[in-house]
């Protein structure tokens, strides 16, 4: 069954399909969104409802991106709209705080998150569909609704970035952090 | 220590991506769509219903160990030392068994303070304030700090530090000397669900003086994720200090000579300012008035003129400064953008009746005082709607010095009024429908 025909039946009210494209996506949306917000119940609130959204439109659904780039976008969109609303919060990407075992699956992905929390949003972003979410360029530009150049412009800044920050990081403090017995 | 080739960060920055892309995330929760979303439904948050279950479980198990147990007695001891002023040192045991510290503050109630030992700034909270401070630069950051869940304060907990609510298991385990001190140690086993869904249990020990109610010092081994990659085997460590007469490391005394900047402060100064009529002139037959330019710490460059309309993404024409012409310029999150087949093209946006355009750009760094080019579009009727007219010029130009989020809020501009987000949503749900490429 190709992506449009999926789209046909959930738009049709398919519950099988619909729960089968559910079981696919879930766990990436969530951790896009979890990557995003730093926060699973932020991202597991910003998953059901992008979700639900999807299932609302997905009669709109034209078949020129993947389901899952679509899916995606609808996410995305739901993460602006949610990170638009929010109150300044601490910024933890501002200070250490020893890893918290519940929100930690790794110090290496810690590490990397907190680094692209200081970084500016759209570089954030860019970095995280493409390098996490393993979206193609043009896919990616089509969730943040940018051209592919400036995608490449962001994921280039960003890595620049990535690399003095961490290289700053290791020249003042005490040589890599490198994930253990990994 | 030599700078390391950008190949190998890159291999570390590669290794770190795997890591975040190898997160576990749970299932989707049975029924998730047929339920509202969760951010509708009353206040219940998941995670006051999941602590308050895990709350539970830990006052059962106490309830099942006998007489004032080992836990009763932690549990005082870790909710007295919330009250004295107290020095947090953690740690993270290396693969060469040397310890490297993660966390260094002070604590005591509202007011915090942790230093920095890397480029990370320097941070103090108090009461409703905070500032970041970054030392090796020279400057600070002065914003709001609102904390997080139910105004409880976020650092302040030495139960939450410990993870109390989790241990499964405490038992006295004799008397300890350490550093001089005369302790009782206790030992601990925690098992939580952490936030990916994975069962971790912590096994370790805690030593606290039963006398003042104190921890001293904690370490303990973290295992058992589902694939044994990540965090499985790894040790960490704890350490409390309550020193006297160092109420000052909790002062928001900053050097002197210290770079301050009030995000508050500064926006409300753009706000009122980001209107006014630096310079003008003319290219094309425009009149194009220079309006504000702010300049950061870093070397980037805001720019907000009026005249023309806004540009094309990654059109040829970016800001120069002194006749050095910026290797990219951006409009992003002031102006808005729609697309022309698959061009991305800038409107400018109104504020307070003057229609403003934004332009960006890294200089690296910017100086006091310079000669500013200023690309400027005029409208027309081409496929596009504008065509490049021109660098509009102005010279003598003073920034103002900003830093942190000030022109921007989460992303979007703070001088944006309710009008600008519903246009931005209307932009997302014509491109939505679009037929995608």
């Amino acid at each position: 069954m190709n992506d449009n025909d999926r789209a046909r039946l959930i738009a049709a009210g398919d519950a099988e399909v619909l729960r089968a494209f559910v079981e696919d996506h879930y766990s990436s949306v969530l951790r896009f969104m979890r990557h995003l917000t730093r926060s699973i119940e932020d991202a597991e609130d910003l998953t059901q409802q992008a979700f639900l959204k999807a299932r609302e439109n997905i009669a709109g659904y034209h078949g020129g991106s993947s389901l899952r780039t679509w899916l995606h976008r609808v996410a995305f969109h739901e993460y602006t709209h949610w990170r638009r609303k929010q109150r300044p919060l601490l910024r933890l990407t501002q200070h250490e705080i020893a890893p918290e075992p519940g929100f930690q699956a790794c110090v290496e992905g810690a590490a990397l998150l907190d680094a692209l929390h200081r970084l500016p949003a759209p570089m954030r972003e860019a970095f995280l569909l493409f390098e996490v979410q393993e979206l193609t360029l043009e896919e990616v530009a089509t969730v943040m609704r940018v051209p592919k150049g400036t995608v490449k412009s962001r994921l280039h800044h960003a890595r620049l970035r990535l690399r003095t920050l961490f290289q700053e990081q290791e020249e003042t403090l005490y040589g890599t952090t490198a994930c253990e017995r990994t | 220590m030599e700078r390391q080739p950008a190949n190998a960060l890159d291999e570390r920055i590669g290794r770190m991506a795997h890591a975040l892309r190898a997160e576990e995330m749970p299932s989707a929760p049975a029924g998730m769509m047929n339920h509202r979303s969760a951010r509708h439904r009353p206040a219940t948050k998941t995670w006051i219903m999941a602590a308050a279950g895990l709350v539970t479980i830990a006052i059962g198990v106490m309830a099942m160990l006998p007489r004032e147990s080992a836990a009763a007695e932690l549990d005082r001891i870790v909710q007295t030392a919330d009250d004295v002023l107290r020095h947090e040192l953690s740690y993270d045991k290396q693969s060469d068994g040397t310890w490297k510290i993660t966390s260094d503050i002070y604590v005591d109630g509202t007011r915090f303070h942790s230093i920095s030992h890397s480029d990370v700034a320097d941070q103090y909270i108090s009461g409703d304030r905070m500032i970041n401070y970054f030392p090796k630069h020279g400057y600070a950051i002065v914003e709001a700090y609102h904390p997080r869940g139910e105004g409880v304060f976020f650092h302040a907990s030495l139960k939450r530090q410990i993870g109390f609510d989790h241990v499964k298991s405490v038992s006295r385990a004799g008397a300890v000397e350490w550093k001089g001190l005369h302790l009782q140690r206790f030992d601990l086993h925690s098992e939580f669900v952490d936030a990916l869904g994975q069962t971790l249990t912590s096994d370790g020990y805690l030593l606290a003086d039963p006398a003042t109610d104190r921890p001293y010092y904690e370490e303990f081994t973290i295992n058992g994720d589902k694939k044994g990659q990540f965090v499985g085997g790894r040790t960490g460590a704890m350490e409390w200090r309550y020193p006297t007469g160092e109420e000052s490391k909790l002062a928001m005394d900053l050097p002197p000579g210290t770079k301050v900047y009030d995000v508050e402060k500064l926006r409300q100064q753009v706000k009122d300012q980001v209107t006014s009529s630096l310079q003008s002139t003319e290219i094309a037959g425009i009149r194009v008035t220079l309006r504000g330019v702010y300049a950061s710490e870093r070397g980037a460059l805001h720019v907000f003129t009026s005249g023309g309309t806004g540009r094309i993404e990654r059109d040829a024409y970016c800001l120069r400064l002194d006749g050095k012409e910026a290797s990219h310029t951006w409009s992003e999150g002031q102006n808005h953008a729609h697309r022309v087949g698959d061009t991305r093209v800038y409107e400018p946006f109104r504020y307070r009746g003057v229609d403003l355009i934004y332009q960006a750009a890294d200089f690296g760094s910017v100086p006091d005082s310079f000669e500013l080019e200023v690309p400027v579009w005029k409208p027309d009727h081409s496929r596009l709607g504008r065509t490049f007219a021109g660098y509009a010029k102005f010279e003598n130009v003073v920034p103002v010095r900003i830093e942190g989020e000030v022109l921007t809020k989460l992303g979007r501009s703070i001088l944006w009024t309710e009008k600008d987000f519903a246009i931005e949503d209307e932009t997302w749900r014509k491109a939505a429908s679009a037929p995608s490429k």
